[in-house]
């Protein structure tokens, strides 16, 4: 079921409304757990068994990890001695978990590329391709789940007990195709809370579901019109039009997972529940590394946690911090998909970074020696334009299908120059109209006006609640409306999946 | 307590929030909700009208939407009927259709096209779903169609309609925008291709041999039997026709399904008008605008067909119930007050023409002028185009067109309110549009609003308006000009703005002005005497002497000729007053049958030949005294008396071409006559050697309209509705020379008309067309020929086409292609860019095509010429 779908407008009223009206916790989670699995099987029906399976594994295993841990306790203070049984059992459960996602997502890829590299030295083999389809949300729910049993091994976090408070945990079905990755310590707790019917809650949830909704079917679906039909047909265009194109496709992932996100964090609260941020404002980063503490922050965040930290992070010699930085986003390039392209992604963002690093003290001496103030709108604005232009050089191989292909675009933008195409009506050739092009600026602009506004600290919620009602409801029609209106959905569109359930 | 307040408060507001939702979504679904003329607005419309003021309901497909026009079911019949009509329209959807009409009227009979029963398949697209279904209101019958007519995965667009809508935000027109709910339109609105003048040839498939049946679809059947169903459960009576069509075979037998199940009720009647069509006088040769399809002259036979299927009903003449909503809501049509006959020509010294319109007689009148004209030579002082204009000192007002002594057009309303039009060209085509309303004044010119101004307080002005000249206050008229006007339309009232600005002139015949003196010659003894040489073109010329030789057949009369033996193009005939009857050959024929030899055919269709000098002119004379004829060649009897007897004929004499037996002119020739004189009596001998008058001076060569043209920037249709009328009008004298030089972009998806000057005329085909047939093949129509030419890779082609006389040469990208020989007659069109004309003044087959340059000089250039002038454009070779 998709968000921007009118299952999911007749499916999410009802659940509020069942949430609400139920008096008792209990029921009010395993309401919330029938309707998460429920929600969960509109896709594919089968794949609920390797979600509980997940869920059973990771339940019992933060159990024997807690009991392992309090004999532990109990050894090391009478006969100073490790057992040793919860590094097992969290072995055991980190080596099924990854077996799982490797056997869904990374098999096929693994195969291909050994194959390649075989055929490559000149050693013909072949290995049958294997049918296996890929659930959605796969690479969520296991992270998610193994958080968890992280955190209980490392004792940050109490091993929970009630199974149905777990498994909603692991299911919660605003964040479970396409995150944000929740940690235990902040969701799972909240479903212990009795969450009383609030309208101010409920209208503030519903104002960052239109916002979602906005960014998901105005904006970034129709800024993929251009950029599928500039990337379908690459070979067609050359100079600026591919360049326009990448810079667009920014805008279209940025809006369609902030969409996702948005509308999952709205869905949530509406129902009391508060996920964690997932996006602050990435594009308005000046650098490529602070852009990373600002996008997808639940990931970056796990990989911080899960993987740099435990690898020595920065506070280590700085040949390993950049060896960690680069093993980070290696890892999150493939997380994204098994494709070459997304290593390659994540490696340029891994180097960008590193390069970033090293120069620093170099860009510092220049600063001084020009006597540039480092914090003064211009260069402030220098620093952002430079940073999405790096962040954008990465998101081509992102968006390419193969590696040849994101280089054959890169090629393109500098076949020819051709500015005029900006002026003789080409722009309106690329899938949109006069009218729905400048349909799409004025909604990028509408974009920026926001996020510029929640970088400055300005909460639109909070304003607009302060509003009479009138100018309240005026707006509320206005983002109902123009959602309706302008949106990209109906038939001749199909309700367009978002890009990071594939992740 | 509180709480429950608190709670019904929020209740409160949710309601009034969803209300006002709902309030603004059906405005903004009025708006964006698909306006199909064929489908949903015929369905959305019925709604409007009141109870019970149908009497004939129709539903169907576009057999019956297209084919029939209620109108003239009304005008002619009184007959109340409706079309509820969708484009392809299923049986399923003429059944819920039904269902949704008979809530709110009994109409006193049913008509349903069935060709909707003989589809096979389950569902139709879905733009005809959209058609078919959205009209409707939200209702359970309207679900019940969705559920009938589309796969399970439709149902909620087609429910909800605004997700399969929406996106029209781009396109709205102002159509869009009378669709608010408080708006109503239960006016009579017809669309059929009533007006429709396309002709499609073919011919029916034959299907007399066709034997059997084919049973309906199971679907189609059972909606079929459910309509029929209902009707009886109305007790409302029921025609299922079926409208004539290249049907298949297949049909055929479906259809004859159809009449087994019609045959089984009573109260149902089944007609096939395939098999009756002739005898309604349709014809396959020229009442279709496609095969399916009536065209303007096949759908008042088609709709009398129908009327006689109703007329065993006695159906009530609505047309005289005053209350009847036709009536009320009729809506008062823009009647022309002068619209006219001929082009006319003003000469300069004292032909005018007074319209008798009278525009100031009430200083507050509202009118429209609608004209097309050529600006007058810059030898035309007075350049007056038309006046209705005071000319009292200190008082001028009124309406005057004039070109002034810099060559500006002007229009002038008053002594202060006058508009400058710019300089303007000799022989430049404009279309000019005037509407008064009361006191303002608007102004369009060639498809643009000029300006616009409020007239001040002034008299009444008694004066008509006159094309061509002024009146003095004293009444004597001056400053006779030398316009031509093409066309001219006066209405009493005031058309909208868009209908000024896009009107287009008609294609009016040209005045004749009388070549032929006529019998009160005041020649004695003359009846008919040839003022100027006549020299036949092939096409369409020729001369009416008015003189009927044979009106009498004992009359006496000689017919005296000098003409020339040479024959440039055409038929044969010197002339003729000669009823062409295999069976009753009457009258007098002088026509050439080869070199050297004349045959002439004489009385009751005896005829002889004669031989005649190839290198010099030949003086015949033809002497008839009562049924005794006498042939003469150059003062020598070649023929004695000889006897024979001629019935009485109507038929006049003609010079250069003959009438055939229905009346019609047919073997245009080019002949020469140089004298041609008919005594009313049987001349003597030596009269008859004594008449050798010299060759009579020829007409002056017509110089036509100026051709020069230049394209001032690139132009590009849309494929929908924007086109270029250059105003060149490159055939009004169809053998003036002229080059045109095109630079067209070869952009894909490009296709049809680029560019054409192309008389639409079924019978008559002629003129300049310029299109692209495929990707990279064009065709060019030149005069008569057709000349295909390929492009050559690249982004763009040069064509250029000279003309010098008939002769065509065609040049692509510089290199010579072919030179042609394409005869053809005037044709006062004017040049279209990316769309074409039809006969009646309308645009249609607009393209997408671009066009870079066009250039137009009005002389024949050499290839040295060529590649001066456009050389840039491309290597001429």
């Amino acid at each position: 079921m998709l968000f921007n779908s009118l299952s999911y407008l007749i499916f999410f009223p009802c659940v509020v409304f069942l949430y609400y009206i139920t008096p008792w916790q209990k029921v009010r989670n395993l309401l919330l757990l029938a309707a998460s699995y429920y929600f969960y099987m509109c896709w594919d029906p089968r794949f609920i068994l390797l979600m509980l399976g997940c869920t059973v594994i990771t339940y019992f295993d933060a159990i024997f990890i807690d009991i392992a841990k309090r004999e532990e306790a109990a050894h090391v203070e009478q006969e100073k001695r490790h057992t040793g049984k919860a590094t097992l059992y969290i072995t055991v459960t980190l080596v099924f978990m990854f077996s799982v996602l490797a056997w869904f997502k990374y098999a096929n890829f693994l195969t291909e590329s050994i194959v390649a590299i075989a055929s490559s030295v000149g050693i013909p083999i072949s290995i049958p391709k294997l049918n296996v389809a890929l659930p959605v949300g796969i690479s969520f729910f296991t992270f998610q789940s193994l958080s968890y049993d992280i955190d209980v091994y490392r004792g940050t976090t109490k091993a929970e007990k009630n199974f149905l408070r777990y498994a909603l945990f692991v299911s919660f079905f605003p964040q479970l195709v396409a995150g944000p990755i929740e940690r235990s310590n902040n969701l799972l707790k909240q479903f212990e809370d009795k969450h009383a019917f609030r309208s101010e809650q409920v209208v503030r949830g519903m104002m960052l579901m239109l916002w979602g909704f906005f960014m998901k079917i105005v904006i970034a679906d129709r800024v993929a019109v251009i950029v599928d039909q500039v990337y379908n047909y690459h070979t067609a265009y050359e100079g600026l039009i591919p360049m326009i194109a990448t810079a667009l496709f920014a805008i279209q992932i940025y809006c369609d997972f902030n969409g996702y996100t948005t509308i999952a964090i709205g869905s949530a609260e509406v129902m009391g529940f508060h996920l964690m941020k997932n996006f602050e404002q990435p594009y308005l980063s000046t650098s490529v590394a602070e852009f990373w503490r600002r996008w997808h922050i639940s990931l970056t965040s796990w990989f911080r946690d899960y993987i740099y930290f435990p690898l020595g992070g920065s506070r280590c010699a700085k040949w390993k911090k950049y060896r960690n930085i680069m093993i980070v986003f290696l890892i999150s390039g493939l997380w994204h998909g098994a494709n070459w392209t997304y290593v390659v992604w994540g490696g340029l963002n891994g180097a960008m970074q590193v390069i970033g690093d090293l120069f620093r003290p170099i860009r510092k001496k220049i600063t001084a020696a020009l006597k540039v103030n480092p914090d003064a709108f211009g260069v402030q604005l220098m620093k952002g334009i430079l940073t999405f232009i790096l962040v954008d050089f990465a998101w081509t191989f992102f968006r390419a299908a193969t590696i040849n292909e994101a280089f054959a675009i890169i090629r393109s933008w500098f076949a020819v120059f051709n500015p005029w195409v900006l002026f003789d009506g080409t722009l309106y050739t690329l899938g949109l109209n006069m009218t729905d092009f400048w349909l799409m600026v004025l909604s990028i602009l509408v974009l920026l006006g926001v996020d510029v506004m929640h970088a400055r600290g300005i909460s639109i919620r909070q304003s607009l609640l302060k509003q009479p009602v009138l100018v309240r409801w005026a707006v509320y029609y206005a983002a109902i409306l123009a959602i309706l209106v302008f949106g990209v959905y109906g038939p001749g569109y199909n309700a367009a999946n978002f890009i990071y359930f594939q992740f | 307590m509180n709480k429950a307040k608190e709670i019904l408060k929020l209740i409160l507001k949710c309601i009034v929030f969803l209300a006002g939702l709902a309030v603004l979504l059906v405005l903004c679904m009025s708006v964006l909700s698909f306006k199909h003329e064929d489908g949903s607005l015929p369905m959305r419309n019925y709604y409007d009208l009141p109870g019970d003021t149908v009497d004939v309901l129709m539903v169907g497909s576009s057999h019956i939407g297209m084919n029939v026009n209620t109108k003239q079911l009304w005008d002619e019949y009184g007959i109340a009927a409706y079309k509820c009509w969708g484009s392809t329209q299923p049986i399923w959807n003429s059944y819920y259709y039904l269902n949704e009409c008979l809530k709110t009227q009994t109409p006193k009979v049913i008509v349903v096209d069935v060709h909707g029963a003989t589809f096979s398949y389950e569902y139709s697209d879905y733009v005809l779903q959209t058609k078919n279904l959205m009209g409707m209101k939200f209702s359970a019958n309207k679900i019940e169609a969705v559920k009938t007519s589309a796969p399970k995965e439709s149902w909620a667009d087609l429910l909800l309609e605004l997700p399969a809508y929406h996106y029209r935000y781009g396109e709205l027109t102002e159509q869009d925008f009378e669709y608010f709910p408080w708006n109503h339109h239960p006016e009579m609105k017809e669309l059929s291709n009533a007006s429709m003048d396309i002709v499609y040839p073919f011919q029916m498939i034959d299907i007399s041999k066709t034997e059997g049946i084919e049973p309906l679809e199971e679907k189609e059947e059972r909606y079929l039997r459910k309509i029929i169903d209902l009707c009886n459960e109305r007790g409302i009576p029921l025609e299922l026709v079926v409208a004539p069509y290249q049907l298949s075979e297949g049909e055929l037998k479906r259809y004859r399904a159809a009449a087994e199940i019609a045959e089984e009720y009573s109260t149902v009647h089944f007609t096939d008008f395939n098999e009756t069509y002739m005898d309604y006088g349709i014809s396959t040769a020229k009442d279709y605008v496609d095969p399916g399809h009536l065209n303007k002259t096949g759908v008042p036979k088609y709709t009398r067909a129908i009327a006689d299927i109703l007329m065993k009903y006695q159906l009530p003449d609505r047309r005289t119930d005053p209350n009847h909503i036709w009536n009320l809501t009729k809506e008062k049509e823009a009647v022309p007050v002068y619209s006219l006959e001929y082009q006319f020509e003003g000469d300069g010294i004292q032909r005018y023409l007074d319209t008798g319109v009278r525009l100031y007689e009430n200083p507050l009148n509202t009118w429209t002028l609608l004209t097309e004209f050529e600006v007058p030579s810059y030898d035309d002082e007075n350049g007056v185009v038309l006046a209705c204009y005071d000319e009292t000192e200190d008082n001028y007002h009124g309406l005057l067109i004039r070109t002034n002594e810099n060559h500006h057009l002007i229009i002038a309303f008053s002594s202060y309110a006058n508009f400058d039009a710019g300089e303007v060209r000799e022989g430049q085509v404009i279309r000019l549009g005037v509407i008064k309303n009361h006191d303002s004044i608007e102004v369009f010119l060639n498809g643009k609003r000029l300006n616009g101004t409020k007239l001040g307080g002034f008299s009444g002005y008694e004066g008509t308006l006159l094309l061509a000249a002024q009146v003095q206050p004293d009444g004597k008229l001056f400053r006779f000009s030398m316009p031509i006007i093409h066309d001219l339309i006066v209405y009493d009232s005031c058309l909208k703005a868009d209908e000024a600005a896009l009107w287009h002139a008609r294609i009016l015949p040209e005045e004749k002005i009388e070549t032929v003196s006529n019998g009160a010659d005041s020649d004695e003894g003359r009846l008919f005497r040839l003022t100027e040489t006549y020299r036949g073109d092939g096409i369409e010329k020729y001369v009416n002497t008015g003189i009927r030789l044979f009106e009498d057949p004992e009359d006496s009369w000689t017919v005296l000729a000098r003409i020339s033996p040479k024959i440039e193009s055409g038929d044969t005939v010197y002339f003729s007053d000669f009823l062409e009857d295999p069976k009753h050959y009457t009258g007098l024929l002088v026509r050439r049958v080869e070199d050297g030899l004349l045959n002439i055919m004489y009385g009751g269709g005896l005829g002889v030949n004669i031989g005649i000098p190839e290198d010099k002119d030949s003086v015949i004379a033809v002497v008839k005294k009562q049924s005794a004829y006498e042939i003469y060649l150059n003062g020598k009897c070649v023929m004695d008396w000889n006897e024979s007897f001629a019935d009485p004929y109507e038929g006049e004499l003609y010079i250069g071409c003959q009438i055939d037996s229905r009346g019609e002119k047919f073997r245009y020739s080019g002949t020469t006559v140089y004298n041609l004189e008919v005594a009313d009596e049987a001349l003597g001998p030596e009269e008859i050697a004594a008449w050798d008058p010299e060759p009579l001076k020829e007409a002056k060569k017509k110089k036509g309209s100026s051709v020069s043209y230049t394209l001032e920037a690139g132009f590009a249709g849309n494929g929908k509705d924007r086109a270029l009328d250059t105003g060149v009008r490159l055939y009004d004298v169809p053998d003036k020379d002229w080059s045109m030089h095109f630079l067209i972009d070869l952009s894909e998806g490009s296709s049809g008309t680029i560019a054409s000057c192309f008389a639409e005329e079924p019978d008559h085909y002629r003129g300049f067309a310029f299109r692209m047939t495929d990707p990279d093949t064009y065709g060019l129509i030149l005069g008569s020929e057709y000349v295909s030419i390929t492009s050559n890779p690249g982004r763009t082609m040069v064509v250029d086409i000279i003309k010098q006389e008939f002769t065509y040469r065609v040049y692509v990208d510089g290199v010579f292609v072919q030179e042609v020989s394409g005869r053809c007659s005037a044709y006062n069109g004017s040049l279209l860019l990316c769309a074409e004309r039809m006969d009646n003044g309308s645009l249609f087959r607009f393209s997408n095509q671009k066009i870079r340059k066009l250039n137009i000089v009005s002389n024949a250039l050499s290839e040295e010429e060529l590649k001066e002038a456009y050389g840039s454009d491309t290597n001429y070779r």
